[in-house]
């Protein structure tokens, strides 16, 4: 069975389709918060509020789109939410790499996924990566999430998550080389 | 790996729990079509405005003929600098950037690299704005709230920019007659910047130059296409 399907019914008032959602997907978003907020000692309670932010907005979701998308950006955005109370860290509202338009080839997108050996190199400079790099690098490289997901998750154009991509990853080799 | 199990199972007991003691409580579909209802009666409120300053901005240029004031040199560019309405550019500039705050709740906007979204926007409103000014909806506005909180002064002389009918003819000059019904006398020097063509009663002209105790001393004088808003 699909998630969308347990969705509905959790949207029709079944409970326990619920807990279908969460087996499917702690483990998931606990890795994803591991590796995003890898500095950060309220991972576990950013995580049991993705859960509960999810019930508590499930009727927003359209069970005619994909759930994990959009239980991802609900988990994206609360992790952000710890990382701005915090303020250890910078988050800009606005970014130049939003601005301008880049076509990107599916070719790319596969050819930077075959480089396994980034995701060991990530592995050991994120915690030094700027977030709008390691957003984007740990969907891709961890969550194995495709530029059309990790724009859905992280609210920004799909030429966006390629630049940021491009870029986090001359970042992460120059953090490792040092 | 014993220790992520036995979190993960906390975490789903956890969960559902706060669920099944009410402490957790789902939202309405009601509430979640109020707040995108809500949310998109703000855009559209913020497009209309946007879109209504615009062709304000462009009514009180073109009723004042501010287009024409290029043609009279660098006087007539400071001049122009000096007459454009900055406090509504500046209104106008800070309701589009609202726009743009509250459009990036549109997947289709915030899944669009900002260039084109800004670019769109801007001639969207631009065209817009320009096309009602077009029709007679301002003017009619202006006749029906003329001492009203927005065309109060829209359409009168500022500065050194005068717009009247020419009344009479006379050996140094010629008078005009301006929106507010008052008389001036225009006084054309040789080095007055003139139209290219001979002037003659009735016809509306825009005069650049100081005014003295009802003399002015034209810097530059040009016709205006349309006659309108003249006495």
């Amino acid at each position: 069975m699909e998630d969308e399907h347990f969705a509905k019914l959790l949207q029709q008032g079944d409970k326990n389709a619920f807990g279908t959602l969460v087996e499917r997907y702690e483990k998931k978003i606990t890795r994803y918060a591991n590796k995003f907020l890898y500095n950060y000692q309220d991972r576990e309670d950013a995580v049991q509020d993705v859960f509960i932010k999810a019930y508590k907005n499930i009727q927003s979701f359209n069970t005619k789109e994909k759930f994990s998308p959009w239980i991802y950006r609900i988990a994206h955005n609360t992790f952000l939410n710890v990382i701005r109370k915090q303020k250890t860290e910078k988050i800009t509202l606005f970014d130049t790499d939003k601005l301008f338009a880049k076509q990107l080839s599916d070719e790319s997108e596969t050819r930077l996924r075959e480089q396994s050996e980034d995701r060991e190199v990530l592995e050991q400079c994120i915690s030094q990566l700027d977030v709008k790099y390691r957003e984007v690098l740990v969907l891709f490289y961890f969550e194995e999430k495709d530029y059309e997901e990790i724009s859905d998750i992280v609210g920004i154009p799909k030429s966006t998550v390629g630049v940021r991509l491009r870029r986090g990853r001359e970042r992460m080799k120059q953090i490792y080389e040092i | 790996m014993k220790e992520t199990k036995k979190q993960l199972n906390n975490l789903k007991e956890t969960v559902l729990k706060a669920i099944e003691e009410d402490k957790v409580s789902m939202h309405s579909k009601l509430y979640f079509l109020s707040r995108s209802a809500l949310w998109a009666l703000g855009f559209l409120l913020t497009l209309t405005l946007t879109i209504y300053l615009i062709s304000f901005i462009t009514f009180i240029f073109r009723g004042n003929s501010l287009h024409l004031l290029p043609q009279l040199g660098p006087g007539g560019w400071f001049n122009l600098f000096v007459s454009l309405p900055w406090v509504l550019l500046l209104i106008v500039f800070s309701v589009f950037v609202l726009l743009q705050v509250l459009s990036t709740h549109f997947s289709f906007v915030y899944k669009r690299p900002l260039v084109h979204t800004l670019l769109a926007s801007i001639f969207l409103v631009v065209i817009v704005g320009v096309a009602i000014a077009q029709t007679s909806f301002h003017e009619r506005a202006y006749e029906r709230h003329k001492e009203g909180f927005m065309y109060k002064g829209a359409l009168k002389d500022k500065g050194e920019i005068h717009i009247g009918r020419v009344t009479q003819i006379n050996g140094a000059g010629f008078n005009i007659r301006n929106r507010e019904g008052e008389t001036y006398i225009v006084s054309v020097t040789p080095t007055t910047k003139m139209p290219p063509f001979k002037i003659s009663t009735s016809t509306i002209m825009i005069v650049m130059g100081a005014e003295d105790n009802g003399v002015i001393t034209a810097v530059g004088i040009r016709p205006v296409q349309k006659q309108r808003r003249v006495k």
